[in-house]
C-alpha cells in the first residue's frame, strides 16, 4: 500500500520532476518516509492489539500452549533450513553450510 | 564539490520513496541534491537537467548506491553528455544490485546473525545482539562512505574501480562464512528451544520442520514459511477445538 501511494504521489508530481524542481523531490522523499513511519507504527500497534486481544479472549490450556510452541519452533526451523539451503546453492557455500550444521549438532548434543 | 556528508546521510534513507515505477529513483535524487548544489551557480541549465536525471528510475542494493550517486554526480560536473550518464546509471543497476545483495543480504547479515544467535545460545546473552547491531551498522556505514567517495573519484570509470576493489573479493569470501555460521546456529537454536520438551516434543517439532521444509520445496513461493506456520497453528487450534 505504501509503495502504491508513493507511486501515485510521484505521478501527481510528474510535471515538477520533469522540470527538475528540487523541492518536489524533497517533498516526495519526506512524504515517503512519513508513510513508511506511519506503516511501521500502525503494524506494530495492530500486532500488539491482536496479541492483547488473543491473550484476553482466547483461553489456551497448557497442552495447546505447548503445541503452539512446538509448531512455532518447527516452522522457524523449516524456514531457516529452507532459506539456508536455497541461498547456499551448490558450490563451496553448501559444503560450509553442511560443515557448520554438523558442528552445531555436535555442540548441541554435547552441551 | 561540496555536500558529501549531507549526501551520505541522505543516502541512508535512499529507500524512503521506494515504489514500483522509479524504485530508488527519487531517493537518489534527494541524495544527489547537495552534491549538485555547486552546479547551480556554474551552469543553471545543466543543473536542472542533472536534477531531472538524478531522480529517474534506478535500482540497486541501497548499501552500494553511493557508487552510482558519486559517479553520476562527478560526470555531471565533467560535462559528460546526458544520454551517456543515463546509460551509466542503467548499466550500474544490475551489478550493484547483485554485488550488494550477495555481500549484505546473502553474506554479512546471515553470517553476523548466525554468529550472534550461536553466541546467545552459548551464553553471551544480550551483549551478542548489541555487538551484532554495532558491527553490522559500522560495516554498512563504512561501505557507504567508501562507495560515495569511490564513485566521486572514479566518475565514468566507476566500473573499473568496482572491479578492482575489495567488493568482488569480499563477496567470494563472505558466502562460505555465512553458510558455516547459519549451519552452526540452526541446530544450536533448535536444541536450546526444545530442551524443556523432552524427546517427544523435540521429535514433534522436528517432524513439523521436516513437513514445512518438504511443503515449501514442493509448493514453492506460494507456501511461504509464514503461511505454513499460520496454517499449522490454525490446524492445531481446530484439532484442539474438536477434542483431538
Amino acid at each position: 500500500m505504501v509503495r502504491r501511494r508513493n507511486a501515485r504521489a510521484i505521478q501527481r508530481h510528474a510535471a515538477a520532476l520533469a522540470a527538475g524542481e528540487s523541492n518536489a523531490i524533497r517533498w516526495l522523499q519526506y512524504a515517503g518516509l512519513a508513510r513508511d513511519g506511519a506503516r511501521g507504527a500502525l503494524l506494530t500497534g495492530l500486532g500488539l492489539a491482536a496479541a492483547c486481544a488473543l491473550a484476553r479472549w482466547l483461553p489456551i490450556n497448557r497442552e495447546t500452549a505447548v503445541g503452539f510452541t512446538l509448531v512455532a519452533v518447527g516452522s522457524g526451523l523449516a524456514a531457516a533450513a529452507n532459506g539456508a539451503v536455497r541461498s547456499a546453492g551448490r558450490g563451496a557455500r553448501l559444503k560450509w553450510l553442511a560443515a557448520g550444521a554438523l558442528a552445531g549438532t555436535l555442540v548441541a548434543v554435547l552441551r | 564539490m561540496t555536500g558529501r556528508w549531507q549526501a551520505l546521510l541522505r543516502l541512508l534513507a535512499v529507500q524512503g520513496t521506494w515504489n514500483y515505477e522509479r524504485m530508488l529513483g527519487v531517493g537518489m535524487g534527494y541524495a544527489a541534491e547537495p552534491l549538485l548544489e555547486d552546479l547551480k551557480t556554474v551552469d543553471p541549465v545543466r543543473h536542472g537537467e542533472a536534477v531531472v536525471r538524478s531522480a529517474e528510475f534506478f535500482n540497486c542494493n541501497p548499501n552500494l548506491a553511493g557508487l552510482a550517486l558519486g559517479a553520476t554526480a562527478r560526470a555531471e560536473y565533467e560535462d559528460v553528455p546526458g544520454p551517456q550518464i543515463a546509460r551509466l546509471r542503467t548499466a550500474l543497476c544490475s551489478p550493484l544490485g547483485a554485488l550488494g545483495d550477495d555481500l549484505f543480504w546473502a553474506g554479512l547479515v546471515p553470517a553476523l546473525a548466525g554468529a550472534a544467535i550461536a553466541a546467545v545460545v552459548l551464553g553471551a546473552g544480550w551483549k551478542a545482539i548489541v555487538v551484532f547491531l554495532v558491527v553490522y551498522n559500522l560495516v554498512r556505514f563504512a561501505t557507504a562512505i567508501w562507495a560515495l567517495s569511490t564513485g566521486l573519484d572514479a566518475g565514468m570509470r566507476v566500473g573499473a574501480a568496482i572491479g578492482g576493489s575489495w567488493v568482488p573479493r569480499a563477496v567470494a569470501r563472505i558466502g562460505p562464512i555465512a553458510g558455516a555460521c547459519v549451519g552452526f546456529s540452526v541446530p544450536l537454536v533448535a536444541g536450546w528451544y526444545l530442551r524443556g520438551f523432552g524427546w517427544g516434543g523435540a521429535g514433534g517439532a522436528l517432524a513439523i520442520a521436516a513437513t514445512g521444509l518438504a511443503m515449501s520445496r514442493w509448493f514453492g513461493p506460494s507456501l511461504s514459511s509464514v503461511r505454513f506456520a499460520l496454517l499449522a497453528m490454525a490446524l492445531l487450534l481446530l484439532f484442539r477445538g474438536v477434542g483431538l
